[in-house]
This record gives C-alpha cells, sequence and structure tokens, in this order.
C-alpha cells in the first residue's frame, strides 16, 4: 500500500507542476485514527498530504458535480467501484471525460473498522497496522496479533469482482496487480442475510425492517454518499410536491424513503456497500439494494452497473418477460 | 381486530387508453361496482411512479391497484412492459420489507372489458376487507 501513496504524490506533483490538471482529488488522514478523508490537492505543497490506503472508502467522483470543479481540469483517484460509479456519470453525460485525468488504483479492498475492533483488545488509537501478503499485523503495546486480511474486509469488498479499473480506461494505473484475498465468495455468501430474510414469515419481516428503519433520523448520508444517486434536483428536496416532511417518528415515512432510494438506483447500484458504511444508526441499507440486485439478475440476467456496456434492466424492457401478474388471472 | 363494516380504500391508477377506457365503458354499461374505488387517470401505466404508490399508502388507501392495456397493445408500443418490469420490481421489494404484496396488485384490463374491470375491483375488495386497514404503511397523522 505504501509504494501506492508514493506513486500518488509522484504523479500528483507532476500534473500539477506542469499545469495538465488544476487539481488533484484525492485522500489525505484524517482525524480519527484509521480514518482517511477526500482531499483536494491544488498545489505542489499539498501533494505530501495524499495518501491511498485500506481506509480509503468514499467515492470521489460525485464531488465532480460541484460548481467548484466545473470547466476545471481534475485529476481523480479511483478504487474499481469509484469507477463503476464514475463510469454511469460519464454515460449519461454528467461530466466530461476530457477534463478528466483519471489514476486508477489496484484496490485490495478497504477494511470494515468494527472487524477490526473485534480482533483487538486495545484501542484503535494505539495500534498500527502493517498489511503483508495475505495477513494483517495488528500491534501495539499490548499485543501483536497476525489476521488474515479476508477476515478484516469489508463483506462488500469480499463480493468485489471489479476491484481494479481496466488499463484502457483510465489514464494511469497505480500498483501491482493481485488478487484482492484467497477467500472468493459469491454475492449469496456474502449477502447471507437476506436469504434469512426472506426464509421469515411476514410479520417477522415486517418486525425486523421496522426495529432497523425506525432508527432512521434521516440524515440522508445514505443518499450523498452514494457514487450513482447524482440527480440534479433530488424528489426530497423538493418543495412541490414535497414528499417528506421533518418529522421522524412516523414508519411510513421511513419505509417511503429507504423503498424509493434503494428503488431510485436499483440498476445502478455498483454495491460498493457506502450506504451502510455511513450510516450513523447502522440501518443495513445494503441488503435492500442487494435485494433488488439479486431480483434483477434472477429476472433479466445478470448485469454490473458501470461494467457492461448493455443497457441497464430498468432503461429497457421486452414483450416476453415474466410477467407474474398475468398469470394469476388465467 | 378487523373491523365490522370496514370500508377499504382503493386507488387506481388507470391508463388512459385501455383501463380507464374500461372503467368507462362500465359506467355507461350500468355495471355496478364497488364505489370506493378512486380512479386516476394517467397517460400510461408506465407514468406511475414507486413515490406515487408509495404515498397512496401513506395517506390513506388500503390498496392500490395499477391498470394498463394488455402487454401488446400499449398505445405508446412498450409502455406497459416497462411497467411490468419496475412494479415487479417494487413488489418484491416491498414484500422484503414486510409490507402486504396482496395489497398492490397489477392488472391489464382493456377498453372493452368493463366486466373485467367490476370483477377486479368487486375482487380487490373482497381481498381488503379481509386484510384489513393498510396501518403498516400509513403514516398515523393523515387521521384516516
Amino acid at each position: 500500500m505504501r509504494n501506492i501513496t508514493n506513486e500518488l504524490r509522484e504523479i500528483a506533483e507532476d500534473l500539477l507542476e506542469s499545469k495538465k490538471v488544476d487539481v488533484v482529488l484525492g485522500y489525505a488522514k484524517g482525524e480519527q485514527p484509521y480514518q482517511s478523508v477526500p482531499f483536494a490537492a491544488k498545489k505542489k505543497e499539498d501533494v505530501e498530504n495524499l495518501i491511498f490506503d485500506i481506509f480509503s472508502y468514499s467515492s470521489l467522483s460525485k464531488y465532480l458535480l460541484d460548481d467548484m470543479y466545473r470547466g476545471k481540469k481534475v485529476a481523480l483517484v479511483l478504487k474499481g467501484c469509484d469507477y463503476r460509479g464514475l463510469k454511469i456519470m460519464l454515460d449519461e453525460s454528467r461530466v466530461d471525460r476530457d477534463d478528466l485525468y483519471l489514476i486508477g488504483v489496484e484496490c485490495r479492498g478497504v477494511l470494515e473498522k468494527s472487524k477490526l475492533k473485534k480482533k483487538i483488545d486495545a484501542t484503535l488509537f494505539e495500534t498500527t497496522l502493517d498489511l503483508k501478503e495475505d495477513k494483517l499485523a495488528i500491534s501495539s503495546s499490548k499485543e501483536n496479533v497476525e489476521v488474515p486480511y479476508e477476515d478484516v474486509l469489508s463483506p462488500y469488498c469480499l463480493a468485489c469482482e471489479f476491484s481494479t479499473p481496466h488499463k484502457e480506461e483510465v489514464d494511469i494505473i497505480l500498483g501491482e496487480p493481485g488478487k484482492m484475498t484467497n477467500k472468493e465468495l459469491t454475492t449469496d455468501e456474502c449477502f447471507a442475510e437476506i436469504g434469512q430474510i426472506e426464509k421469515m414469515d411476514e410479520k417477522q419481516r415486517f418486525e425486523y425492517w421496522k426495529k432497523q428503519l425506525n432508527r432512521c433520523k434521516r440524515c440522508y448520508s445514505c443518499r450523498n454518499a452514494c457514487p450513482v444517486c447524482t440527480c440534479r434536483v433530488c424528489l426530497f428536496d423538493r418543495e412541490n410536491p414535497s414528499y417528506l416532511d421533518s418529522d421522524t417518528s412516523q414508519l411510513a415515512q421511513h419505509q417511503f424513503y429507504h423503498v424509493i432510494r434503494a428503488f431510485h438506483i436499483s440498476d445502478r447500484c455498483v454495491g460498493c456497500g457506502q450506504c451502510s458504511r455511513v450510516c450513523p444508526e447502522n440501518i443495513p441499507l445494503h441488503l435492500l439494494n442487494q435485494k433488488l440486485i439479486k431480483e434483477l439478475n434472477k429476472f433479466y440476467g445478470s448485469y454490473l452497473p458501470g461494467v457492461d456496456e448493455q443497457p441497464a434492466p430498468l432503461s429497457f424492457a421486452k414483450a416476453d418477460d415474466p410477467d407474474p401478474f398475468e398469470k394469476e388471472e388465467k | 381486530m378487523i373491523e365490522q363494516n370496514f370500508e377499504p380504500k382503493i386507488v387506481a391508477f388507470c391508463c388512459n387508453w385501455c383501463s380507464y377506457a374500461g372503467a368507462d365503458l362500465a359506467g355507461t354499461g350500468r355495471l355496478k361496482y364497488p364505489e370506493n374505488v378512486r380512479i386516476i387517470r394517467v397517460p400510461c401505466s408506465s407514468r406511475v411512479e414507486v413515490q406515487m404508490i408509495m404515498r397512496a399508502f401513506q395517506n390513506g388507501a388500503d390498496g392500490v391497484m395499477v391498470a394498463g392495456c394488455h402487454p401488446g397493445d400499449c398505445h405508446y408500443d412498450t409502455g406497459n412492459y416497462h411497467t411490468r418490469r419496475r412494479m415487479m420490481l417494487l413488489q418484491s421489494l416491498t414484500s422484503f420489507l414486510g409490507m402486504d404484496p396482496d395489497r398492490f396488485i397489477v392488472k391489464w384490463i382493456s377498453g372493452n372489458e368493463a366486466a373485467k374491470f367490476k370483477s377486479t375491483v368487486e375482487e380487490f375488495n373482497e381481498t381488503l376487507k379481509k386484510l384489513g386497514p393498510a396501518d403498516k404503511v400509513r403514516d398515523q397523522r393523515c387521521g384516516i
């Protein structure tokens, strides 16, 4: 991971020096331990703050929609899932490829902090991490443990099928190609909870989701962090008709928000898991998205948004689609 | 508890070209169907968005029906195919969330099927009577 950071700094300095780009969007060290935050390097001096590590979660492509970056040349650091989000934006002509310099990075997945905390007694403040082949060495004054990398990896990354952008699609790729982990899981294995919920009866399912959704404070983090949720004016921000109000005591309003949020990104979800990661109440929002992906794949064939060239399953329809509604009548 | 004499509220989104004409024909043909159905005319069944359906439930509907032309008969050629894809997905998502999938139906009713419109509404009305009020998806502040 270290060499990616160094390479990244060199490239960024080069790009800024030669005035090829106005700004390099990447990650910098956050205030919390093991937190990386989005960072815009505009001058040569900023470059030394740039890093890329296993905590570089957030997708940066959404910043491109900001007025601040309009008409500017921007270099962007992209993992596989970030590229998929950007590809959808490029396909929809939301951003101009000519204005971008894409720096693809070899992604080996991002760490899940909650999983990491379970592995150690010490707090994250005291520990240092060292990534070896497929082991993660965690050391503090009290203990030295080595855990398999896949045990602390984010579940979304274990199901990732597209960890690094393709060479042809980006301007440069940093890092050396390698497998993410030794463990290869199918999506079904990673999201086993879906199967469990499907097995419940209707009442249990309702109670399960009631418990989850009632915690929602409607902070809209899930919407804001999603790399493919990019409407200029969001339905929920519209004043007329106003679909939601500020009352968070009504389950119906939570259902309304979450059904529509999941539905609007159903055939474009890239499975980065950022919605669940940013949720302050730990609502398993990705389950809704994964459920929709599962249904779409089941009925209309497998489709990877932002990777496959074919049109998205909800953007067209065929005469010979399965018809669950007609069958009831006969 | 299911109230006695519970009269469900049905919101029916009817496509202008087929189902609305079907409902109209039922009216001119003096066919009697339950009067607790509120018909909303839409230009095409694919005009019905997820938020419209969810909002109907929030604001007092006990059941929502989306009615369009028979597949293959769409005035705009492919509109109802889109409806079918989307509504199928919505139904699986809402039932995944534990909401009642029977409260939401999609029917294909053409312009001369007044009798089918009548029987569909009657049948749906009966189902909803058995299910009772849709409290699970209702915004409790709307006072219905």
